[in-house]
C-alpha cells in the first residue's frame, strides 16, 4: 500500500492565500458557473414543496408520457392537487407538465426536483460524515502515534483494501430486505429511514465506506504537521494537547481534507444513483434520478423524455461538482494547473 | 519481486477472509431467506422450507455454516443454486464471468486507445487550442456518469439510427479456451454500445491523468538536457519523459478498474448481458447466498489482483524502486 500516490504532498506547510484563491476562483468561469448550478439545485431542493407543482408520487392516469410543455386539461380531481392552484404559476404547472409526464403520468418535473434534493442530501450528508468521522480518526491516530496509531491504521488499511461500492451494494441490499422487519432494532430503524424517503439507509451504507481514505490523509499530515515548530512552540509555552489539536493542528490541515472531500461528491452522487437503479437505493418511498433512470428505461423508444431528463440532470450535477471542486483546488493549489 | 509479490498475496488473504465473512453476515441475517416463496410468489408451505433448508444445510447454527462454506471455496467449490434445481455457482460462474472481464477488458482497451493519445496530445500542446478541447472533453467524460451515457447511447444509435442492436452480448458460451469471444462482424456490433458506454469514463480519466504526468515530467531537468543536447522533440517527449510519465498512470489503472466496476454492472444490466454482475444483482433479490458471496469474492480477487499488477509494472517502469527490502 505502500505506493499509493497522495494527493495532497503532506511535506509543505500549508499556505494561506485566501484572498488571492478567492480572487482566483471567481476568475474561473467554469467554475463559476458550476458553482450557480449547484446553488440552483440546492434552492430547488431546499424549496422543493413549494417550487414544484405536484407530489412527486401523484399520478395523471389521463396525461401519460406527454413530451415537455405539452397542455393538457386536468381533470377536477387533478387540478385540486396542485400545489400551484390560484397562485400566478397556475398556467404554467397545473395546466402543462414543464418537462413532460412519466409513464405513469407522473410530473417529471416534481420527480426531478425531487430526486435533486436526494442527490444534494447525499453529497452534503455523506461528505460531512465522511469528514467529520475521518478527520477524527485520523487526528487521533496521528497525534497520538505509537501502537495506538499502528492499531488503528491497521484497520484503515484493512477497510480501505475493501472495494467501496461492493461493500455498500452489501450493506443496502441487507437494508432493503429488511424492510418488512417486523420487531427489534431493524423495526425501529425502518421506521425512520421510510419518514426520511428512505435515505437513512442509504446515508448508513455511504457513510460507512467513504470515510476511510480521509482517515488515511488527515493521520498523515496531522502525524507531519505535529513534528513542525509551531506545534514545538506552542508546547514550549505550555500549551495543551487539546489545544494544539484543536487550535494549532486541526486549522492548518483541514483545508486540504476539504477540497479533497469537494473533489469525492460527484462519486458519492453517481453512488447513490447507481445503488437507486440497481433498486437498493432510496426506498420505494424515496425519489431519485437513478430510479427515474431506471423506470424510464421500458419506455425509452415512446417516451424519451422520461429518462433523458433525469441522465441529463444527473450528469450537469456531476459536471458542476467536477468544476467546482477543479476550480477550487486550483484556485487553493495553482501548481496543479 | 516474487517474495513481495507472495507477501501482498498473503497479506490480502485476511481483506477476503473479512470480506466473506461481512457478506456472509449481512445475507444471512436478512429475516427472510430464499425459500419463502415458489418460483411464481407463493408462499411455500412450512416443512418444505425446512426440509428444503435442511437439505442445503441453511438451518445449521451460523458458525458452522460459515465454516464449512470458507473450507469449501478452498476446495474450489462454490456451493450450490439455490432456487435452480441442478445448478451450481461454480457453472454459473463459468458462464458469466468471461462475459464480464470479455466486457471489461475490452473498454479498458478502448479507453486507453483513445485516452493515451489524447493526454499526450493535450500535454505538448499545452495551453493552445487544442488542448483547452481535449481536457474540456476529458472534465465532461469523467463527470457524467454510465448510467446517464448508457441512455443517450442506446437512444441515438441504436434506436434513431438502427446502427447497433440494443441489448445482449453477440457472444455465447461455450467460449473460445473458455474465455475469449469469437471475434466475428455480429459479436462486435454487439459489443460496440456497451464498451463506448463502459469506455468512455476510461478513455477520459486516462488522458487526465496522462496529461497531468507528462506535463510534469516536460518540466523536469532532465528533459531540458535532453534538449539542451539537441535532441529532436519527438524523442524527447516519447523515449524520455513519456516512459516517466506512464508510472503514476499504470498505478493507478488498478484504481480505474475499481471504478469501472460499478458502472460495469449497470451496462450489464441495460444491455441485457449475462454477466456475472447482473447475475450478482439478481442473486441479491433472490437470495442466492451462495452466488452472492461468491460473486462478491471474484469482483474483490480482480480487483487486489489488479491493484496488485499495477504495483508490478510499477516496480518494472520505475528502476529506483526496490521491493521486499525496504516496502
Amino acid at each position: 500500500m505502500a505506493n499509493r500516490t497522495d494527493i495532497v504532498s503532506s511535506d509543505e506547510p500549508v499556505q494561506r492565500r485566501r484572498s488571492g484563491a478567492l480572487t482566483s476562483f471567481r476568475r474561473n468561469l467554469a467554475a463559476m458557473l458550476a458553482l450557480v448550478f449547484i446553488l440552483l439545485v440546492a434552492v430547488l431542493a431546499v424549496g422543493a414543496d413549494w417550487l414544484t407543482p405536484y407530489d412527486p408520487a401523484i399520478t395523471h392516469s389521463a396525461a401519460r408520457g406527454l413530451p415537455p410543455m405539452t397542455a393538457y386539461e386536468p381533470s377536477d380531481f387533478d387540478l385540486n392537487r396542485c400545489h400551484w392552484l390560484e397562485t400566478p404559476l397556475e398556467p404554467l404547472g397545473c395546466r402543462r407538465f414543464l418537462l413532460g409526464s412519466g409513464i405513469s403520468g407522473a410530473d417529471i418535473y416534481s420527480q426531478t426536483v425531487y430526486g435533486g434534493r436526494t442527490s444534494i442530501l447525499v453529497a452534503l450528508v455523506a461528505s460531512l460524515t465522511s469528514l467529520t468521522i475521518g478527520i477524527a480518526y485520523g487526528t487521533v491516530a496521528g497525534f497520538t502515534g505509537g501502537n495506538t496509531d499502528e492499531l488503528m491504521m491497521r484497520l484503515v488499511d484493512f477497510l480501505y483494501a475493501l472495494p467501496v461500492f461492493m461493500v455498500a451494494l452489501g450493506i443496502q441490499s441487507f437494508f432493503q430486505f429488511s424492510f418488512m422487519a417486523q420487531e427489534g432494532w431493524l423495526k425501529i430503524l425502518t421506521e425512520w429511514n421510510n419518514r426520511l424517503g428512505g435515505l437513512l439507509f442509504l446515508f448508513i451504507a455511504i457513510g460507512a465506506v467513504n470515510w476511510v481514505a480521509m482517515a488515511r490523509m488527515s493521520r498523515a499530515l496531522v502525524h507531519a504537521a505535529k513534528r513542525t515548530e509551531y506545534v514545538e512552540s506552542a508546547r514550549a509555552v505550555g500549551a495543551s494537547d487539546g489545544r494544539i489539536l484543536m487550535r494549532h493542528l486541526l486549522p492548518n490541515v483541514i483545508g486540504p481534507l476539504v477540497i479533497v472531500e469537494t473533489l469525492a461528491i460527484p462519486g458519492y452522487i453517481f453512488l447513490e444513483a447507481t445503488l437507486s437503479f440497481l433498486g437498493l437505493g432510496v426506498g420505494p418511498t424515496g425519489m431519485s434520478w437513478g430510479s427515474m433512470i431506471n423506470a424510464g428505461y421500458s419506455a425509452i423508444r415512446s417516451y424519451p423524455h422520461v429518462i433523458l431528463v433525469p441522465s441529463i440532470a444527473l450528469s450537469l450535477l456531476t459536471l458542476a461538482f467536477n468544476f467546482a471542486g477543479d476550480g477550487l483546488r486550483d484556485a487553493v493549489d495553482p501548481r496543479q494547473r | 519481486m516474487k517474495t513481495y509479490i507472495a507477501r501482498r498475496l498473503l497479506l490480502s488473504l485476511p481483506v477476503f477472509l473479512g470480506l466473506l465473512l461481512f457478506t456472509f453476515l449481512l445475507i444471512r441475517l436478512q429475516p427472510n431467506g430464499p425459500f419463502e416463496t415458489t418460483a411464481g410468489g407463493n408462499p411455500l408451505p412450512e416443512n418444505t422450507r425446512m426440509a428444503l433448508e435442511r437439505a442445503y444445510g441453511l438451518d445449521r447454527p451460523l458458525y458452522e455454516q460459515f465454516g464449512r462454506y470458507v473450507v469449501q471455496i478452498m476446495s474450489g467449490n462454490l456451493g450450490p443454486m439455490l432456487r435452480t434445481q441442478f445448478l451450481t455457482v461454480n457453472e454459473v460462474v463459468a458462464t458469466t464471468l468471461p462475459v464480464t472481464l470479455q466486457l471489461g477488458v475490452m473498454a479498458m482497451a478502448l479507453g486507453l486507445a483513445i485516452g493515451l493519445p489524447a493526454g499526450v496530445y493535450a500535454a505538448v500542446h499545452h495551453n493552445q487550442p487544442g488542448d483547452y478541447l481535449a481536457t474540456l472533453l476529458a472534465v465532461i467524460g469523467v463527470s457524467i456518469p454510465t448510467l446517464a451515457i448508457a441512455p443517450f447511447l442506446v437512444l441515438f444509435l441504436a434506436l434513431r439510427a438502427d446502427w447497433f442492436p440494443i441489448a445482449f452480448w453477440g457472444s455465447q458460451p461455450p467460449f473460445v479456451l473458455g474465455f475469449l469471444p469469437d471475434f466475428s462482424f455480429e459479436f462486435l456490433r454487439h459489443a460496440a454500445l456497451p464498451v463506448i458506454t463502459l469506455g468512455i469514463g476510461i478513455s477520459a480519466g486516462v488522458a487526465r491523468l496522462t496529461r497531468a504526468s507528462l506535463l510534469e515530467q516536460l518540466d523536469q531537468d532532465y528533459i531540458r538536457t535532453a534538449r539542451a543536447k539537441g535532441l529532436v522533440e519527438s524523442l524527447v517527449v516519447y523515449r524520455h519523459a513519456l516512459k516517466n510519465a506512464m508510472i503514476p498512470v499504470v498505478t493507478t489503472a488498478g484504481t480505474l478498474l475499481v471504478a469501472i466496476l460499478p458502472g460495469s454492472i449497470v451496462v450489464e444490466l441495460i444491455f441485457a448481458i449475462n454477466g456475472l454482475g447482473r447475475n450478482l444483482v439478481q442473486a441479491i433479490r433472490s437470495r442466492e447466498y451462495f452466488l452472492v458471496s461468491s460473486s462478491i469474492l471474484i469482483f474483490s480477487l480482480i480487483i487486489v489482483l489488479g491493484n496488485l499488477a499495477a504495483d508490478v509494472i510499477y516496480a518494472w517502469l520505475n528502476p529506483r524502486i526496490h521491493y521486499g527490502q525496504s516496502d
